[in-house]
């Protein structure tokens, strides 16, 4: 489909989007960010991102980018280092791509597009440089009884929205480096460290599938998870074992390109992983 | 992660069935939201944390499985991983003057936020607001791609605490992983 046909339906969704949401219970103070991860490339230098305010109440919104990416601590979590001053080392976008506006005030079901515009530096190698867009909205309504003569408490709210963005330049490439990977039952779950670094000049976006077969190598599990390599990671994931009984199984992994929440044509193409390992389920 | 098979999601499912027909009437107004769907992501206010008109010397403790808790629920691409945090105050203020405002565990109300897939507050899971919360959006079609939290509060006004309107503000963010 044709860029600006896409962004044409794309448009009349939010505005159908917002049209229903006035029409329903009251939303104190509510924003929409579409899409949840931006693309940019070298040849057009630009991208956009559409905001609705789909509370009843005006919102004033403001766009800060900032670099940042997702990391993992030492439980295993992931959480998105922010950066506010990368080194030179860092493929940062977040210094040379600006949002126009960088504010604004939506009335109640609003849209605005905001369009991102990349003045890259002369001389930037070819790779993919990263950004984080925060989206911060506030409300014009403080939750709280007005107290001529007495005392009363009450909070403002601020929400603040992070979603990635992409700038690729020239000729890209991924893939993973499967650095750790293991499994043992801890309790009544599955427990697995998945450790991975990238490969290339792009981030690793894709899917993780994992299968516990048993003995027989009938599959007794399934899970998946999509997984996104910037910088390594190393990831706990815990998984269910009700219904499963004792005995030895196999936990097999496969990681692969392959992403249902993200248009397909923004994913670069990488070898697939495959590994396996063995466990006791007691 | 998402369960695609086994007697995990049997159980699972016969767990939120009921719980279902209520989600999708609380959440009704953001059917069309989900149009949207896959790309967009819906933070929302439902409820504020209002404590009303309190009095001088006497503390004030919202739960946050009271209804009178802040509610705030989220639209998302389905199974999607989001990380939610809360930037709190420790005071409140009117002017100059000032209100403390705890969010940490409380000997009685327990934990101060909660949070679960669908819209049941007394089924919710009780948190520390103060931890941050990696969950994922309910693996479901929309309307039912949602994720609910709740947060409460406890102000304490001292005794000659001055008359006013006394405010503060609560950041919360909602960060896509990718994961």
């Amino acid at each position: 489909m044709p860029l600006t046909r896409r962004i044409r339906r794309f448009s009349s969704s939010l505005a159908l989007a917002a049209a229903t949401l006035a029409a329903g219970p009251l939303v104190l103070q509510a924003i929409l960010v579409a899409p949840h991860a931006v693309f940019m490339d070298h040849r057009s230098r630009t991208g956009q991102v559409f905001l609705v305010n789909t509370s009843a109440e005006p919102e004033e919104v403001t766009i800060d980018l900032k670099y940042g990416y997702p990391a993992t601590d030492s439980a295993g979590t992931v959480y998105i280092r922010l950066i506010d001053q990368p080194d030179s080392t860092e493929p940062s976008a977040a210094g040379w791509i600006r949002a126009y506006p960088r504010r604004a005030v939506l009335a109640p079901g609003q849209r605005q597009v905001v369009r991102l515009l990349a003045t890259p530096p002369a001389g930037l190698p070819d790779g993919e440089y990263w950004s984080r867009i925060i989206a911060t909205s506030r409300g014009s309504r403080v939750a709280v009884v007005n107290a001529d003569s007495g005392v009363s408490a009450g909070l403002a709210l601020e929400l603040r929205t992070i979603i990635s963005l992409s700038y690729r330049k020239g000729q890209v490439h991924t893939g993973l480096d499967l650095t750790d990977f293991r499994a043992s039952q801890e309790g009544d779950s599955l427990v697995v460290w998945f450790g991975a670094g990238r490969q290339g000049n792009a981030a690793f976006l894709g899917t993780l599938s994992y299968q516990l077969a048993d003995a027989d190598g009938h599959v007794r599990g399934e899970w998946e998870s999509p997984i996104a390599v910037y910088h390594p990671i190393s990831r706990r994931y815990v998984f269910p074992l009700a219904g499963v009984a004792p005995g030895h199984y196999t936990l097999r992994l496969s990681v692969t390109t392959a992403r249902s929440d993200l248009d397909q044509r923004n994913i670069l193409p990488a070898e697939p992983v495959h590994r396996a390992v063995e466990l006791e389920i007691r | 992660m998402g369960y695609r098979r086994g007697r995990t999601w049997l159980l699972v499912s016969a767990l939120l069935a009921p719980a279902a027909a209520v989600a999708q009437t609380a959440t009704a107004s953001f059917a069309a939201t989900t149009v949207v769907n896959n790309t967009a992501l819906v933070i929302g206010q439902l409820n504020g944390l209002d404590f009303g008109i309190v009095l001088p010397g006497t503390p004030s403790t919202i739960g946050p499985k009271s209804a009178l808790a802040g509610k705030f629920v989220l639209h998302g691409q389905k199974n999607a991983e989001v990380r939610i945090t809360f930037t709190l105050p420790a005071v409140l203020q009117a002017g100059a003057n000032v209100m403390p405002i705890s969010f940490a565990d409380d000997p009685v109300a327990g934990k101060m936020a909660c949070h679960r897939n669908q819209d049941q507050q007394t089924n919710c899971t009780t948190y520390t607001p103060s931890t941050a919360l990696l969950v994922r959006i309910r693996n479901n079609p929309p309307p039912q791609n949602t994720f609910y939290v709740w947060i409460g509060g406890k102000v304490s006004p001292a005794v000659g605490q001055v008359p006013g309107t006394y405010t503060g503000q609560v950041t919360m963010t909602a960060v896509y992983t990718g994961n």
